[in-house]
Protein backbone atom coordinates (compact mmCIF):
# COMPACT_ATOMS: atom_id res chain seq x y z
CA UNK A 1 0.00 0.00 0.00
CA UNK A 2 1.49 3.41 -1.33
CA UNK A 3 1.57 5.96 1.79
CA UNK A 4 -0.37 8.59 -0.27
CA UNK A 5 -3.36 6.23 -0.81
CA UNK A 6 -3.20 5.71 3.39
CA UNK A 7 -3.06 9.45 4.36
CA UNK A 8 -6.42 10.16 2.20
CA UNK A 9 -7.44 7.52 3.79
CA UNK A 10 -6.72 8.56 7.10
CA UNK A 11 -8.04 12.00 6.56
CA UNK A 12 -11.59 10.53 5.75
CA UNK A 13 -11.21 8.40 9.09
CA UNK A 14 -10.44 11.99 10.84
CA UNK A 15 -13.89 13.30 10.68
CA UNK A 16 -15.23 11.28 13.09
CA UNK A 17 -12.16 8.53 14.14
CA UNK A 18 -15.04 7.35 16.73
CA UNK A 19 -17.85 6.50 14.96
CA UNK A 20 -15.48 5.02 12.37
CA UNK A 21 -14.05 1.94 14.88
CA UNK A 22 -15.90 -0.84 14.06
CA UNK A 23 -19.12 -1.76 16.39
CA UNK A 24 -16.88 -4.46 18.70
CA UNK A 25 -14.32 -1.52 20.37
CA UNK A 26 -16.94 0.85 20.50
CA UNK A 27 -19.05 -1.41 22.95
CA UNK A 28 -15.52 -2.04 24.80
CA UNK A 29 -15.16 1.84 25.11
CA UNK A 30 -18.99 1.95 26.11
CA UNK A 31 -18.27 -0.61 28.78
CA UNK A 32 -16.30 1.87 30.63
CA UNK A 33 -19.63 3.93 31.06
CA UNK A 34 -22.76 2.86 32.44
CA UNK A 35 -25.77 1.45 30.03
CA UNK A 36 -27.64 4.53 30.40
CA UNK A 37 -25.00 6.49 28.88
CA UNK A 38 -24.51 3.62 26.48
CA UNK A 39 -28.14 3.79 25.20
CA UNK A 40 -28.08 7.30 24.94
CA UNK A 41 -25.63 7.66 22.52
CA UNK A 42 -27.99 6.87 20.11
CA UNK A 43 -29.03 9.84 19.46
CA UNK A 44 -25.49 10.98 17.76
CA UNK A 45 -26.65 9.69 14.47
CA UNK A 46 -27.76 6.94 12.36
CA UNK A 47 -24.61 5.32 13.23
CA UNK A 48 -25.33 5.20 16.84
CA UNK A 49 -28.81 4.49 16.61
CA UNK A 50 -28.64 0.86 17.22
CA UNK A 51 -25.11 0.33 18.99
CA UNK A 52 -26.80 -0.53 22.29
CA UNK A 53 -28.62 -2.92 21.08
CA UNK A 54 -25.74 -5.22 20.74
CA UNK A 55 -23.53 -4.27 23.61
CA UNK A 56 -22.46 -7.68 25.47
CA UNK A 57 -21.46 -5.45 28.46
CA UNK A 58 -24.59 -4.51 30.51
CA UNK A 59 -23.38 -1.91 33.22
CA UNK A 60 -26.50 -1.12 35.82
CA UNK A 61 -26.35 1.28 38.68
CA UNK A 62 -29.14 1.77 40.96
CA UNK A 63 -27.76 5.43 41.18
CA UNK A 64 -29.36 5.62 37.31
CA UNK A 65 -32.57 6.37 38.56
CA UNK A 66 -33.54 8.14 42.13
CA UNK A 67 -36.94 6.76 42.29
CA UNK A 68 -37.44 2.52 42.18
CA UNK A 69 -40.35 2.10 39.45
CA UNK A 70 -38.28 4.72 36.89
CA UNK A 71 -35.39 2.44 37.24
CA UNK A 72 -37.33 -0.63 36.50
CA UNK A 73 -39.29 0.92 33.42
CA UNK A 74 -35.70 1.60 33.00
CA UNK A 75 -34.61 -2.26 32.45
CA UNK A 76 -37.30 -3.45 31.45
CA UNK A 77 -36.90 -1.14 28.10
CA UNK A 78 -33.19 -1.97 28.14
CA UNK A 79 -33.60 -5.79 28.39
CA UNK A 80 -36.87 -5.96 25.61
CA UNK A 81 -35.10 -3.22 23.32
CA UNK A 82 -31.96 -5.26 23.26
CA UNK A 83 -31.40 -7.30 20.54
CA UNK A 84 -32.17 -10.54 21.44
CA UNK A 85 -29.68 -12.30 19.98
CA UNK A 86 -27.29 -10.60 21.20
CA UNK A 87 -25.04 -12.65 23.76
CA UNK A 88 -24.17 -10.84 27.52
CA UNK A 89 -20.76 -11.30 28.57
CA UNK A 90 -20.58 -9.35 31.48
CA UNK A 91 -23.11 -7.79 33.69
CA UNK A 92 -22.14 -5.12 36.41
CA UNK A 93 -25.06 -4.47 39.16
CA UNK A 94 -23.73 -1.36 41.69
CA UNK A 95 -25.33 0.83 44.41
CA UNK A 96 -27.90 -1.95 44.38
CA UNK A 97 -30.01 -0.88 47.77
CA UNK A 98 -30.86 -4.41 48.97
CA UNK A 99 -34.60 -5.02 49.59
CA UNK A 100 -36.37 -2.58 47.21
CA UNK A 101 -34.34 -4.04 44.22
CA UNK A 102 -34.45 -7.44 44.51
CA UNK A 103 -37.19 -8.14 41.64
CA UNK A 104 -35.01 -5.47 39.42
CA UNK A 105 -32.07 -7.65 40.29
CA UNK A 106 -33.63 -11.02 39.69
CA UNK A 107 -34.97 -9.24 36.64
CA UNK A 108 -31.87 -8.53 35.17
CA UNK A 109 -30.08 -11.60 36.37
CA UNK A 110 -32.78 -13.88 34.36
CA UNK A 111 -32.31 -12.36 31.57
CA UNK A 112 -28.08 -12.84 31.64
CA UNK A 113 -28.19 -16.00 32.78
CA UNK A 114 -30.47 -17.25 29.81
CA UNK A 115 -28.03 -15.00 27.53
CA UNK A 116 -25.00 -17.19 28.42
CA UNK A 117 -23.49 -14.76 31.01
CA UNK A 118 -19.67 -15.38 31.46
CA UNK A 119 -18.83 -12.47 34.31
CA UNK A 120 -21.26 -11.10 36.84
CA UNK A 121 -19.54 -8.49 39.31
CA UNK A 122 -22.51 -7.54 41.93
CA UNK A 123 -21.46 -4.43 44.59
CA UNK A 124 -24.24 -3.43 46.86
CA UNK A 125 -24.87 -0.84 49.56
CA UNK A 126 -23.87 -2.24 52.66
CA UNK A 127 -27.79 -1.61 54.43
CA UNK A 128 -29.65 -5.04 53.66
CA UNK A 129 -29.11 -7.85 52.54
CA UNK A 130 -29.40 -9.15 49.28
CA UNK A 131 -31.15 -12.87 48.53
CA UNK A 132 -29.76 -14.36 44.76
CA UNK A 133 -31.72 -15.93 42.52
CA UNK A 134 -30.85 -19.74 43.01
CA UNK A 135 -30.32 -20.28 39.12
CA UNK A 136 -27.20 -18.25 39.86
CA UNK A 137 -25.09 -21.18 41.41
CA UNK A 138 -25.89 -23.63 38.70
CA UNK A 139 -24.89 -21.76 35.34
CA UNK A 140 -22.90 -23.54 32.77
CA UNK A 141 -21.80 -20.33 31.71
CA UNK A 142 -20.14 -18.32 33.87
CA UNK A 143 -16.54 -17.72 34.30
CA UNK A 144 -16.44 -14.80 37.06
CA UNK A 145 -18.38 -13.90 39.73
CA UNK A 146 -17.69 -11.04 42.15
CA UNK A 147 -20.03 -10.06 45.11
CA UNK A 148 -18.91 -6.76 46.98
CA UNK A 149 -20.04 -4.47 49.02
CA UNK A 150 -19.77 -0.59 47.52
CA UNK A 151 -17.90 2.07 49.22
CA UNK A 152 -17.84 0.19 52.49
CA UNK A 153 -15.49 1.58 55.04
CA UNK A 154 -13.23 -0.27 57.80
CA UNK A 155 -15.73 1.20 60.34
CA UNK A 156 -18.80 -0.26 58.58
CA UNK A 157 -17.47 -3.62 57.43
CA UNK A 158 -17.60 -4.19 61.33
CA UNK A 159 -21.20 -2.74 62.12
CA UNK A 160 -22.97 -3.95 58.88
CA UNK A 161 -24.24 -7.30 58.21
CA UNK A 162 -22.68 -9.58 55.38
CA UNK A 163 -24.81 -10.93 52.53
CA UNK A 164 -25.56 -14.19 53.77
CA UNK A 165 -25.99 -17.17 51.58
CA UNK A 166 -28.11 -19.59 52.88
CA UNK A 167 -26.93 -22.34 50.58
CA UNK A 168 -28.52 -25.97 50.71
CA UNK A 169 -26.25 -27.54 48.06
CA UNK A 170 -23.29 -27.43 46.17
CA UNK A 171 -22.63 -24.50 43.88
CA UNK A 172 -22.61 -25.89 40.25
CA UNK A 173 -20.28 -23.55 38.34
CA UNK A 174 -18.39 -26.22 36.28
CA UNK A 175 -16.38 -23.04 33.99
CA UNK A 176 -16.16 -20.47 36.75
CA UNK A 177 -12.45 -19.83 37.08
CA UNK A 178 -12.37 -16.68 39.55
CA UNK A 179 -14.43 -16.20 42.49
CA UNK A 180 -14.28 -13.07 44.24
CA UNK A 181 -16.48 -12.26 47.87
CA UNK A 182 -16.05 -9.77 49.77
CA UNK A 183 -18.29 -9.56 53.15
CA UNK A 184 -20.08 -12.78 52.04
CA UNK A 185 -21.09 -15.62 54.60
CA UNK A 186 -22.09 -19.03 53.30
CA UNK A 187 -23.88 -21.11 55.34
CA UNK A 188 -25.53 -24.13 55.12
CA UNK A 189 -29.44 -24.91 55.13
CA UNK A 190 -31.06 -24.65 59.13
CA UNK A 191 -32.71 -27.93 58.73
CA UNK A 192 -29.86 -29.63 58.10
CA UNK A 193 -26.16 -30.03 59.96
CA UNK A 194 -24.77 -30.99 57.50
CA UNK A 195 -21.68 -28.58 56.08
CA UNK A 196 -21.63 -28.12 52.75
CA UNK A 197 -18.73 -27.99 49.96
CA UNK A 198 -19.75 -25.36 48.02
CA UNK A 199 -17.02 -24.93 45.62
CA UNK A 200 -16.26 -29.41 44.57
CA UNK A 201 -18.74 -28.90 41.78
CA UNK A 202 -16.77 -25.93 40.16
CA UNK A 203 -13.99 -27.94 38.71
CA UNK A 204 -12.08 -24.79 36.81
CA UNK A 205 -12.10 -22.76 39.72
CA UNK A 206 -8.76 -21.10 39.98
CA UNK A 207 -8.55 -17.99 42.27
CA UNK A 208 -10.67 -17.70 45.45
CA UNK A 209 -10.42 -14.56 47.34
CA UNK A 210 -12.70 -14.09 49.97
CA UNK A 211 -12.59 -11.38 52.73
CA UNK A 212 -13.94 -10.96 56.11
CA UNK A 213 -16.49 -13.49 57.46
CA UNK A 214 -14.44 -16.75 56.83
CA UNK A 215 -17.39 -18.70 57.60
CA UNK A 216 -16.86 -21.05 54.91
CA UNK B 1 20.49 -7.41 30.56
CA UNK B 2 20.68 -8.95 27.31
CA UNK B 3 18.62 -10.51 25.28
CA UNK B 4 20.23 -13.24 22.56
CA UNK B 5 17.23 -13.19 20.09
CA UNK B 6 16.00 -10.05 18.12
CA UNK B 7 12.91 -10.01 16.08
CA UNK B 8 12.19 -7.29 12.97
CA UNK B 9 8.93 -5.68 12.69
CA UNK B 10 7.76 -4.04 9.22
CA UNK B 11 5.43 -1.75 9.70
CA UNK B 12 2.45 0.24 7.36
CA UNK B 13 5.01 2.41 6.01
CA UNK B 14 7.43 -0.39 4.98
CA UNK B 15 9.91 0.60 7.95
CA UNK B 16 11.52 -1.64 9.87
CA UNK B 17 12.15 -2.31 13.72
CA UNK B 18 14.49 -4.54 15.32
CA UNK B 19 13.57 -5.29 19.24
CA UNK B 20 14.29 -8.02 21.12
CA UNK B 21 12.24 -11.08 21.40
CA UNK B 22 11.27 -10.68 24.96
CA UNK B 23 9.70 -7.36 23.97
CA UNK B 24 8.20 -8.42 21.14
CA UNK B 25 6.60 -11.24 22.43
CA UNK B 26 4.51 -8.70 24.69
CA UNK B 27 1.49 -8.68 22.33
CA UNK B 28 -0.37 -11.81 21.89
CA UNK B 29 -0.66 -11.63 18.13
CA UNK B 30 3.33 -11.34 17.48
CA UNK B 31 3.89 -14.36 20.27
CA UNK B 32 1.28 -16.31 18.27
CA UNK B 33 2.82 -15.80 14.82
CA UNK B 34 6.47 -16.62 16.26
CA UNK B 35 4.92 -19.90 17.97
CA UNK B 36 3.32 -20.75 14.34
CA UNK B 37 6.71 -20.17 12.56
CA UNK B 38 5.55 -17.22 10.58
CA UNK B 39 8.33 -15.06 12.20
CA UNK B 40 11.56 -16.25 10.06
CA UNK B 41 12.44 -13.13 8.38
CA UNK B 42 10.87 -10.47 9.79
CA UNK B 43 6.95 -10.20 11.48
CA UNK B 44 4.40 -7.46 8.82
CA UNK B 45 2.51 -5.24 10.79
CA UNK B 46 0.69 -3.49 7.85
CA UNK B 47 -1.70 -1.82 10.06
CA UNK B 48 0.82 0.16 12.26
CA UNK B 49 1.85 3.40 11.23
CA UNK B 50 5.86 3.39 12.53
CA UNK B 51 4.54 6.51 14.99
CA UNK B 52 2.88 4.12 16.69
CA UNK B 53 5.00 1.37 16.53
CA UNK B 54 7.50 2.77 18.14
CA UNK B 55 4.97 3.71 20.93
CA UNK B 56 3.86 0.13 21.08
CA UNK B 57 7.48 -1.22 21.26
CA UNK B 58 7.97 1.72 23.76
CA UNK B 59 5.26 0.54 25.98
CA UNK B 60 6.52 -3.38 26.03
CA UNK B 61 9.81 -2.79 26.63
CA UNK B 62 8.73 -0.75 29.63
CA UNK B 63 6.51 -3.59 30.90
CA UNK B 64 8.96 -5.97 29.72
CA UNK B 65 11.93 -4.29 31.91
CA UNK B 66 10.16 -3.57 34.89
CA UNK B 67 10.97 -6.28 36.76
CA UNK B 68 8.00 -8.48 37.71
CA UNK B 69 7.39 -7.99 41.60
CA UNK B 70 5.22 -7.14 44.22
CA UNK B 71 7.02 -4.21 45.34
CA UNK B 72 4.62 -1.24 45.86
CA UNK B 73 7.69 1.15 44.07
CA UNK B 74 7.73 -0.82 40.68
CA UNK B 75 3.90 -1.33 40.55
CA UNK B 76 3.77 2.34 40.81
CA UNK B 77 6.05 3.43 38.81
CA UNK B 78 4.74 1.25 35.79
CA UNK B 79 0.84 3.00 36.36
CA UNK B 80 2.26 6.50 36.20
CA UNK B 81 4.12 5.28 32.81
CA UNK B 82 1.07 3.74 31.63
CA UNK B 83 -1.25 7.21 32.53
CA UNK B 84 1.51 9.21 30.67
CA UNK B 85 0.89 6.82 27.70
CA UNK B 86 -2.51 7.80 27.27
CA UNK B 87 -1.95 11.37 27.28
CA UNK B 88 -1.78 11.46 23.95
CA UNK B 89 -3.97 13.44 21.34
CA UNK B 90 -7.29 11.61 20.11
CA UNK B 91 -5.66 10.93 16.81
CA UNK B 92 -3.02 8.98 18.57
CA UNK B 93 -5.42 7.51 20.79
CA UNK B 94 -7.99 6.26 17.80
CA UNK B 95 -4.72 4.69 16.14
CA UNK B 96 -3.74 3.05 19.55
CA UNK B 97 -6.97 1.28 19.95
CA UNK B 98 -6.93 0.28 16.30
CA UNK B 99 -2.94 -1.45 16.62
CA UNK B 100 -3.47 -2.66 19.95
CA UNK B 101 -6.45 -4.52 19.16
CA UNK B 102 -4.52 -6.09 16.41
CA UNK B 103 -1.98 -6.72 18.56
CA UNK B 104 -4.05 -7.78 21.47
CA UNK B 105 -2.61 -6.18 24.57
CA UNK B 106 -5.64 -6.21 26.70
CA UNK B 107 -4.29 -4.68 29.68
CA UNK B 108 -3.19 -0.99 27.71
CA UNK B 109 -6.39 -1.39 25.69
CA UNK B 110 -8.41 -0.91 29.24
CA UNK B 111 -7.00 1.76 29.84
CA UNK B 112 -7.27 3.66 26.75
CA UNK B 113 -10.98 2.31 26.26
CA UNK B 114 -11.03 4.20 29.88
CA UNK B 115 -9.43 7.01 28.80
CA UNK B 116 -11.78 7.60 25.82
CA UNK B 117 -14.85 6.65 27.55
CA UNK B 118 -13.76 9.35 30.16
CA UNK B 119 -13.64 11.91 27.30
CA UNK B 120 -17.00 10.68 26.51
CA UNK B 121 -18.65 13.90 28.56
CA UNK B 122 -20.67 17.07 27.98
CA UNK B 123 -23.06 17.93 25.39
CA UNK B 124 -25.48 21.21 24.43
CA UNK B 125 -29.12 21.69 25.16
CA UNK B 126 -30.28 21.25 21.68
CA UNK B 127 -28.69 17.90 22.00
CA UNK B 128 -29.87 16.91 24.95
CA UNK B 129 -33.50 17.98 24.11
CA UNK B 130 -33.19 15.65 20.80
CA UNK B 131 -32.08 12.86 23.22
CA UNK B 132 -34.88 13.15 25.56
CA UNK B 133 -37.38 13.10 22.65
CA UNK B 134 -35.79 10.02 20.67
CA UNK B 135 -35.42 8.10 23.52
CA UNK B 136 -37.74 9.25 26.00
CA UNK B 137 -38.07 6.44 28.45
CA UNK B 138 -34.17 6.98 29.47
CA UNK B 139 -34.70 10.40 30.10
CA UNK B 140 -38.11 10.28 32.41
CA UNK B 141 -36.06 11.12 35.23
CA UNK B 142 -33.28 13.52 34.42
CA UNK B 143 -30.12 13.47 36.73
CA UNK B 144 -27.38 15.05 35.53
CA UNK B 145 -27.33 13.39 32.26
CA UNK B 146 -23.93 13.26 30.40
CA UNK B 147 -23.76 11.76 26.97
CA UNK B 148 -21.15 11.12 24.53
CA UNK B 149 -20.52 14.18 21.97
CA UNK B 150 -17.55 13.56 20.36
CA UNK B 151 -15.74 14.50 17.47
CA UNK B 152 -12.10 13.94 17.19
CA UNK B 153 -10.21 16.74 15.73
CA UNK B 154 -8.32 16.45 12.51
CA UNK B 155 -4.88 15.58 13.28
Amino acid sequence: MDSSHGKKRMNVEDDDRLSSLQDELIHKILSFIGIKHAIQTSVLSSRWRFIWTSMPYLNFSRDDFFRLPKFSEFVTHVLSGRDNQTKVSSVRLSNFHGKDSDVIVEHIMKYAFSHNIQQLDVACLPQNNVEFPPFLFSSRSLKRLSLTKENFSAYERRYYSSYVFKATSTWELPVITTLYLDGVTLCCDDNTDKCIDFFSKCANLKNLTKLLYGRI
Amino acid sequence: MSYSKTIVLTNYDGETFVVDEVVAVEPQTIEHMIEDGCANTSIPLPNVTSKILSKVIEHCKKHVETPNSNEKAAKADLKSFDFDFVKADQGTLFDLILAMNYLNIKELLDLIYQTVADMIKGKTPEEEEEMRRVNAWVFSCFVGVTCLYFKSKKM
